[in-house]
């Protein structure tokens, strides 16, 4: 009986850790053929940034980390350096996850939206910057990385509200 | 959760085998970049993911740009017409040039030999305007060649190059510069790419007179890019009182994120 409990019990984690990956692909897939098609000012938003907090909500840290190396691999794949994306994208999720234990409520995704792009964004241009990009601050001290701020805000808002609606009703 | 120590393996593990790849790639002198097993690994997911999302992407364009293809058209239409009608002086002009140039016994134009490569995918975030194609360095490709489509039209340049990949940095890059010359009157420049902005013309001084519609083509004085790449034409030029340099804005032939294939000059 318990091995039954146990077992269905690792079967409901895997089919959610399954969906979870299968909504981080739907996501990156709109990310490179709907978002260019209605960015605003030439900002597109980071869907699968903005799309993370939810899960991180409903499921924590250990269960969205396949998630958000998906993600990110997807991300990689449309560049030259695999783990140009991925990388920063774990590790501002890794930061995301120290600040939420201390300072950040989980359900809090005004905090999760503007950090996790602040973060991202630094991370993957210093890394730019410093293997020789000159292009720093031109993205991240203009007005249009406000503007991806506030759409990648709106945006975890919106699916984080979403979350919050599944999380209530037990689905 | 906290003290769970297979959890925190993997997790470090995963840390250090991405950490590797970065850095690999980063540093490109290393296994990872340059043999081409990450290109032959994930060129076939490149190319189905772009064809897939091109798919989907032609899907909504056809909703969210439905006035402007309309209006393009009818502008198509009307230049398409005024061409053909100066088609003819053209041929003319033609004929009349290769017999100055066998009088004045001009040495040929520089022949060029060019490499067709697929785009397999193009960067989807805010920060490069760079698109990857599907030949490298085994074909010939190595950093710094110009990359061109439609009758020489200037897309951009190599900037990195693995064994069957390569990666591009299209004009509007941020990275991208390159020497020019503008108008009839072949005024030197230098050509910035501005990211999300729009492209401009640096170090033209104020007493310069650029017009709206004036070409910009390559000048070939950088070494970088040889001399007669067609980039765009003018779009608006502003003179600020007490400035040196006046701000000339481009508009470029092509729209990079649309192409899908182009032509690496060798």
């Amino acid at each position: 009986m318990m091995i039954l409990g146990l077992c269905s019990r690792i079967l409901f984690n895997g089919v959610k850790i399954f969906l979870q990956i299968i909504f981080v692909i739907f996501l990156a897939i709109l990310q490179i053929s709907l978002i260019p098609h209605i960015s605003i000012f030439g900002v597109k938003p980071n869907l699968v940034l903005a799309g993370l907090p939810a899960l991180f909500y409903l499921s924590g840290f250990w269960e969205i980390l396949p998630a958000v190396l998906v993600g990110g691999l997807f991300y990689d794949l449309s560049d030259f350096y695999l783990g140009l994306y991925s990388l920063p994208l774990l590790i501002t999720f890794l930061l995301l996850w120290f600040l939420s234990r201390k300072y950040i409520s989980g359900s809090h995704f005004l905090a999760l939206g503007i950090l996790g792009t602040i973060i991202f964004n630094f991370l993957f241009l210093s890394v730019g910057y410093i293997f020789g990009a000159d292009s720093f601050f031109d993205y991240f001290l203009s007005w249009r990385h406000l503007i991806e701020i506030s759409l990648n805000t709106i945006l975890a808002i919106l699916f984080g509200l979403a979350a919050s609606f599944i999380k209530n009703r037990g689905l | 959760m906290k003290k769970n120590p297979v959890k925190k393996t993997i997790f470090f593990s995963l840390i250090i085998i991405i950490g590797y790849f970065s850095f690999s790639a980063f540093t490109s002198h290393s296994s990872a970049a340059e043999s081409g097993i990450m290109a032959s690994l994930f060129n076939p997911f490149r190319e189905y993911i772009l064809k897939a999302t091109d798919g989907i992407a032609n899907f909504f364009s056809g909703f969210f740009a439905y006035q402007a293809i309309k209006d393009e058209n009818d502008q198509l239409v009307f230049q398409n017409r005024s061409l053909k009608s100066l088609l003819n002086s053209f041929v003319e002009l033609k004929n009349e040039n290769e017999a100055l140039r066998e009088a004045l016994k001009l040495s040929e134009k520089q022949k060029l030999s060019f490499i067709l490569a697929d785009v397999i995918s193009r960067s989807p975030l805010n920060f490069s305007q760079s698109f990857m194609i599907n030949k490298g360095s085994a074909d010939g490709i190595s950093v710094g060649q110009a990359v061109v489509w439609g009758g020489q039209v200037l897309v951009g340049e190599v900037k990195d190059a693995s064994g069957d990949t390569a990666n591009i940095r299209s004009i509007n890059d941020n990275e991208f510069r390159t020497s020019v010359f503008v108008g009839e009157k072949r005024i030197e420049a230098i050509f910035k790419g501005q990211g999300l902005e729009q492209a401009q013309l640096d170090l033209i001084s104020v007493k310069e007179e650029i017009k709206t519609g004036d070409r910009i083509i390559t000048s070939g004085l950088d070494k970088k890019i040889s001399r007669g790449f067609y980039i765009g034409e003018v779009k608006d030029v502003k003179k600020t009182e007490g400035k040196v340099f006046q701000e000339v804005i481009v508009e470029p032939a092509f729209d990079w994120s649309q192409l899908e294939q182009v032509l690496i000059v060798k």
